[in-house]
């Protein structure tokens, strides 16, 4: 396995669509580049489009390598090539798996003051950010599948894909300082969409890297399925081929 | 004729065939031949085909799979009986050479002897195969020519036409392979894969519509309970009975119970046991509070009281019942002492009466006794007095009127009045009896009472409590019993209200929070379960991708061995055609299809053939044979492609053993026949056998019989009676 560590920062260009395609304009991606080595210009890109594996969760992606550079690019991506990036940038995988396995639970947390509207969430994420307290108002109990989908399909019923994709875009700025990015900044007009900086995650991180020989890995894979341990199999198989295609 | 040609001197000829207790021939029966070409003539069943079905079994030990109908050792023993112990032996000549091959059933054996050496069993096949060059295939094939090898030819049906030419040209082990050789299996299992998946799919996606159904109705009926939020959850399902212990423990304390424990709603199932074991914890807290403890004796003083006033009352009323009844004698009958006075009295009265009355009695018994003595003497005196009596009837008639006064007024008067006294005294009596019975009645009434007073001061708990005084006492008692208890209950009332709101809280997250909680778990274990199928799917699309990799391989194989065939078969008939094309000319002689023409085709994953025949004076004539040519000309057409493509074989057999050719054919084929054979035998050994009498004249004509050998089996009886000419250079 390799080490799956965060960027010192991210800009990001967050999309919200209830497509199935994402565009982002050139003023967008030249947004994200950056010439530090550690700070990550990343697509943040959140789907409502009916397909059941797709919807409601974040496809992360670092824009630098997710474009064609020639003129001819028209600076759209659709689900599958999403997909198909992310399987391809394990770098982000650290990312990934903080959002992945924090989202649900964070979007629960929030939900009602996210129904109630956008400025009333901004509010309260601010001051949870402020007093050091937005990490206790995200329950450590799983959320169901079902019930995510329900969460992201109230908040876009109830203020229209427009006034949703800024409430989520917030969220995930938030969300991202519980990984350890102690600063972040959210542009409402400008571009990036986000910013979060000043890592700290030796301090938050709870991500554990191990290294072993495919013939371990592979036996470890057996063994926990032999368990019944589903979701470790599911986490490991999903690094392992992450990292045999890297 | 010439027996051997010298390019043909290399190959191996037959010299004899020994055959002992097999089939036709019982006992031991020696075919010799040298290397000759020979002929051997017959009636039907005289042994003719016995000798080639031994030559096979000799060389190979077994037979075509399907010349075989019934079992291989009732096939083999001696049709006449006796022993089945087959055996046989071949002899071939090359030159100085020999190659005998022995085969043994009883023994089990089999030999090759050559060159000095002998070597069994497989050594020997190995050994023979690699002299003849040739195997069983091969050899049934292309050495032994019987015509039923050409009868597919003759059939309607392209499969069985296209089946006989693959033995023809050696090809049904490739044709056996293509039919083998499929891919289907593997697609199918393929898409039996994918079709898993799908299935899979579509069920827990129908299954997850339903859930997700019922779901949102129970968070709906959840919400309505007004639970929101992280109450919908597992660990909400916690906190809110553990809130709801709390409170309870607080109440507990409030009313004085003992406060109790209530298992953690940790799951679904185990909020149904806390949620009865706070049902039994409200009864304990119901019982066990001090208010229900003080509340049973202040009921139990309450009825006591209500129950001394009651009594009281009673004893009251009875003693005062009897007061009256006293009373209203004395009112009747005066007082109870002047009644007793006047009983006295009038007992005195009876006394004197009675005394009276006695007097009266005596007097007249006196008087009477006095006039009896008057009656009777006359007295002069008074017997008392003695004084004289003046007038004595005068004394008697007033003696008399005396006792006549006597009984008629006085002592009636004084019985009248005794009797009255009498009757007097008796209601006196009785009327004192009634005094008796009531002043009785009433001291037992007043004593009851004075019992009632002292049991009243004890439950009041008082002293020198006056009769008076004990109906108030009571009365006040029991208003500030009744007062305390209406205050306990009205405490009680709080309590239960308080209970009655854990209850309800109880109900509502029974009735509200744990169906939808249920089934959220049920989605869980769905959701849990769909993401192991998707798992698992990972490894049924990689089985179904191998399987598409093994339907390609096979595919693939499949079409090399058809090209393979396809070559191989356009080769051996390329090779074959001058040959046939020479011999169709011969033997069919077709006044307008002079050319046969046999080719392959490879068509939709399978070779087929075309057997053709044209004419080459016509541009575009061909037809295909069996549509043009009488059964006659095909069978010796068919027989032309045979013999050329038996003649092409390349082995170390330098013979052909021809069993009945002229099967089907008219006399000219037959004639044809004959040369074919004789032209056949000017290059290599030929054994011609038949039963057909004018093609041996049509042989001995074409010159055959010189310098070739001659077996005619004149009859069979149990064993073939032959006889044999060998030609004049081998008798030589």
């Amino acid at each position: 396995m390799t080490a799956r560590r965060f960027p010192k920062a991210l800009r990001i260009e967050s999309k919200f669509t209830t497509g199935t395609t994402i565009a982002i304009p050139q003023r967008e991606r030249e947004a994200l580049v950056t010439k530090d080595q550690d700070v990550v210009g990343v697509i943040a890109a959140l789907f409502w489009s009916g397909k059941r594996d797709v919807d409601g969760r974040w496809f992360i992606v670092d824009a630098a390598e997710s474009f064609r550079s020639g003129p001819g690019d028209a600076g759209s991506l659709a689900v599958q090539d999403l997909q198909r990036i992310e399987k391809g940038q394990a770098w982000l995988a650290a990312v990934r798996d903080h959002v992945e396995q924090t989202w649900p639970r964070f979007l629960r947390a929030f939900r009602d003051e996210a129904l109630v509207g956008h400025e009333a969430l901004c509010t309260e994420l601010r001051e949870l950010k402020r007093v050091g307290r937005l990490r206790e108002r995200v329950a450590e109990d799983p959320v169901l599948e079902l019930e995510h989908r329900n969460g992201v399909r109230e908040i876009v019923d109830s203020h229209g894909a427009a006034i949703a994709g800024h409430i989520f875009q917030d969220l995930l700025a938030y969300l991202l300082t519980l990984a350890g990015y102690a600063r972040v900044q959210i542009n409402p007009i400008g571009v990036p969409d986000i910013v979060v900086s000043e890592f700290r995650g030796d301090l938050t991180s709870n991500v554990v890297t191990l290294t072993l020989t495919r013939e371990h890995a592979d036996r470890l894979v057996q063994l926990c399925q032999a368990a019944g341990e589903d979701d470790l199999v599911e986490a490991l198989k999903r690094d392992f081929d992450r990292d045999r295609k890297s | 004729m010439s027996s051997k040609t010298a390019g043909e001197s290399k190959r191996w000829r037959l010299a004899s065939v020994t055959v002992v207790d097999f089939r036709g021939v019982l006992g031991s029966q020696l075919f010799e031949f040298n290397g000759h070409p020979a002929l051997i003539w017959g009636n039907n069943g005289v042994g003719k085909s016995t000798l080639a079905l031994a030559l096979e079994w000799i060389l190979f030990g077994a037979f075509p799979s399907n010349a075989l109908a019934a079992p291989k050792d009732a096939f083999m023993s001696p049709v006449g009986g006796g022993s089945k112990v087959c055996k046989g032996e071949v002899v071939f000549v090359l030159e100085e050479k020999r190659l005998i091959a022995r085969r043994d059933a009883a023994a089990n054996t089999f030999q090759v002897e050559f060159d000095d050496k002998k070597v069994h069993d497989n050594q020997a096949r190995v050994l023979l195969e690699d002299q003849l060059g040739l195997d069983m295939d091969t050899f049934v094939r292309a050495v032994l020519l019987q015509q039923s090898k050409i009868r597919g030819l003759l059939l309607d049906d392209v499969k069985d036409r296209n089946k006989a030419l693959d033995r023809l040209l050696g090809m049904d082990a490739a044709e056996a392979m293509l039919e083998n050789i499929k891919p289907k299996p593997f697609k199918d299992a393929a898409k039996s894969w994918r079709e898993n998946i799908e299935s899979t799919e579509a069920h827990y996606q129908s299954q997850a519509e339903l859930l997700e159904k019922r779901f949102n109705e129970a968070q709906q009926e959840a919400r309505a309970n007004k639970f929101l939020g992280r109450d919908l959850s597992g660990a909400g399902l916690t906190l809110l009975y553990a809130g709801l212990g709390r409170d309870l423990g607080k109440i507990a304390g409030k009313y004085g119970a003992d406060a109790p424990q209530l298992p953690p709603a940790d799951t679904v199932a185990g909020a149904k046991k806390t949620s009865a074991a706070l049902a039994k914890a409200l009864n304990q807290i119901r019982l066990g509070a001090e208010l229900q403890k003080k509340l049973a004796p202040i009921g139990k003083r309450l009825a006591a009281l209500q129950a001394a006033g009651e009594e009281w009352a009673e004893l009251v009323e009875q003693r005062d019942e009897a007061q009256k009844d006293l009373d209203g004698i004395g009112k009747h009958h005066g007082d109870v002492k002047a009644v007793a006075t006047r009983r006295a009295e009038l007992e005195q009265e009876l006394t004197r009466l009675k005394q009276q009355l006695r007097s009266a009695s005596e007097l007249r018994t006196l008087l009477v006794q006095a006039r009896v003595c008057f009656e009777g003497d006359i007295v002069d005196a008074c017997p008392v007095c003695e004084q004289g009596i003046a007038q004595p009837k005068k004394v008697l008639r007033s003696i008399g009127e005396r006792i006549e006064g006597l009984t008629t007024k006085s002592v009636r008067e004084i019985e009248k009045a005794l009797e009255k006294a009498r009757t007097s005294h008796v209601d006196l009596c009785e009327t004192e009896k009634k005094f008796q019975t009531a002043q009785t009645a009433l001291a037992e009434a007043q004593k009851q009472l004075e019992a009632g007073r002292k049991t009243t001061m004890k439950l009041l708990e008082v002293d020198g409590l006056i009769e008076s005084k004990v109906s108030s006492e009571l009365t006040k008692a029991l208003a500030d019993v009744t007062k305390q208890r209406a205050e306990l209950s009205k405490g009680v009332e709080t309590m239960e209200e308080d209970l009655e709101a854990i209850s309800e809280r109880d109900r509502a997250v029974r009735d509200g929070l744990v169906p939808f909680l249920e089934c959220r778990e049920a989605v869980e274990g769905h959701e849990r379960e769909w993401k192991k199928a998707k798992n698992s799917y990972a490894d049924a699309e990689k089985k179904a991708s191998e399987m598409d990799d093994r339907a390609t391989q096979v595919e693939n194989i499949k079409k090399a061995i058809l090209a393979a065939k396809d070559e191989i078969a356009s080769e051996t008939l390329g090779k074959a055609g001058p040959r046939a094309q020479k011999l169709y000319e011969k033997l069919v002689q077709h006044p307008l299809f002079d050319r046969l023409d046999v080719k392959t085709a490879v068509k939709a994953n399978k070779v087929d053939y075309s057997f053709e025949v044209s004419s080459s004076a016509v541009n575009k004539s061909a037809r295909e044979a069996r549509l043009v040519l009488s059964d006659g000309q095909l069978t010796a057409a068919a027989l032309a492609l045979f013999y050329a493509l038996a003649e092409a074989g390349q082995h170390g057999l330098d013979l052909l053993y021809i069993d009945d050719p002229t099967q089907n054919l008219d006399h000219a084929r037959k004639e044809a026949m004959a040369k074919v054979v004789v032209d056949l035998a000017s290059r290599k050994q030929i054994v011609v056998s038949t039963q057909d009498e004018d093609f041996v004249v049509l042989l001995r004509d074409a010159g055959f019989e010189n310098g070739c050998v001659v077996h005619h089996i004149e009859q069979w009886d149990r064993r073939p009676t032959v006889s044999t000419t060998m030609p004049k250079t081998s008798q030589a």
